[in-house]
């Protein structure tokens, strides 16, 4: 079978490489990908990928030339490789409509959001005092392999109660690696279960969404609004 | 970002399932034997997009010039009523004998 050689490209991830052990092959702090072929398309057009959720990541596994896993990812290092993807496959131009007006975007100009590396106090491992109760936690940025668990925990806590909401209490599990220097796992559950207080619970959420490496995605509108750019049906099918 | 992907829904796919495939054959159908399917299912999406619209360009012009040709030739040189079109006859008659006779 005839394949092109055609020449990959580098894209550089927003957390720099920092958040994977040493000796990971993420952290060189870069990636390579190739360009997107029908064969990508016919990976983006699989219904059964696309009911089990698995389509991006399938997506991500065929394009990826360096050999890493693509579940070793965290969140916006696999953004960073999706838009390079799309970028690469369909080009730089993106349009999607907001409140009724259409936008354009050129995805080659997003930037990755400023990391404060001093944050990191080891590997992907995060410190930071709950402001209302005082507690130190240390939390982490979920790759893959967590995403996966998290899935498949909220799945059996839904099946035991159907009215059950796990989905916060148990990302945040997850999330949180260790409280007041116990890095125990019951010990965490236990805290996230009954000692987390609401307001607590949202300052660390947004503080992690702060800190967490990722693709700036803000965009300001003519009317000087900042709003997030959505990811649309388009992104990925510009023609449709 | 929690890049929240909106995939195809399933009346969708089919359709952009056959446009695809459908694009890879009008390419090899019609790329006069340049291109087998393997060639174009491994070929960037770009570059696929880039060779379809060529070759769509190419068979268009070569429509259109096809087109201009045969409307010269519907100037026909009996008209509808049986009548010899005496303009056109002398436009395509030779204006002089290449059979000569001898004296």
């Amino acid at each position: 079978m005839s394949e092109f050689n055609l020449p990959t490209e580098v894209v550089e991830l927003p957390s720099k490489g920092l958040v994977y052990p040493e000796g990971h092959p993420l952290r060189e702090g870069k990636i390579e990908i190739k360009y997107m072929t029908a064969k990508e398309e016919d990976i983006l057009t699989n219904q059964a990928y696309i009911e089990k959720g698995t389509v991006l990541d399938e997506l991500l596994k065929s394009v990826i030339v360096s050999k890493i896993n693509v579940k070793d990812l965290i969140v916006g290092d696999k953004n960073a490789a999706l838009i390079a993807t799309r970028v690469l496959g369909y080009g730089k131009d993106y349009s999607f409509s907001y409140l009724g007006d259409s936008h354009d975007v050129d995805l080659s100009t997003l930037e990755n959001k400023e990391f404060d590396e001093t944050q990191l106090t080891e590997g992907n491992k995060f410190f930071y005092t709950l402001p209302h109760s005082n507690i130190d936690v240390t939390f982490k940025i979920l790759d893959g392999h967590d995403e996966t668990k998290i899935e498949k925990e909220i799945q059996g806590l839904k099946k035991l109660n159907k009215n059950a909401s796990p989905e916060l209490s148990t990302r945040l599990k997850y999330i949180i690696t260790s409280v007041n220097g116990d890095n125990e796992s019951k010990t965490v559950r236990n805290f996230v279960e009954n000692g987390l207080l609401a307001r607590d619970s949202r300052a660390l959420r947004n503080h992690l969404k702060e800190v967490q490496p990722d693709v700036d995605l803000t965009y300001t509108t003519d009317s000087n609004e900042e709003i997030t750019i959505p990811i649309g049906l388009s992104f990925f099918w510009p023609d449709f | 970002m929690d890049l929240a992907f909106f995939g195809l829904t399933s009346d969708a796919i089919p359709l952009v399932r056959r446009n695809l495939f459908k694009q890879i054959h009008e390419i090899v159908f019609h790329g006069k034997g340049g291109y087998s399917w393997n060639d174009v299912y491994n070929m960037p999406v770009w570059l696929r997009r880039f060779t379809f619209k060529e070759i769509q360009g190419f068979y268009e012009e070569e429509k259109a010039q096809y087109d201009k040709a045969t409307s010269k030739g519907t100037s026909t040189l009996i008209d509808s009523s049986g009548k010899v079109n005496k303009s056109q006859f002398a436009n395509v008659s030779p204006k002089k004998s290449s059979f000569k006779t001898s004296p």
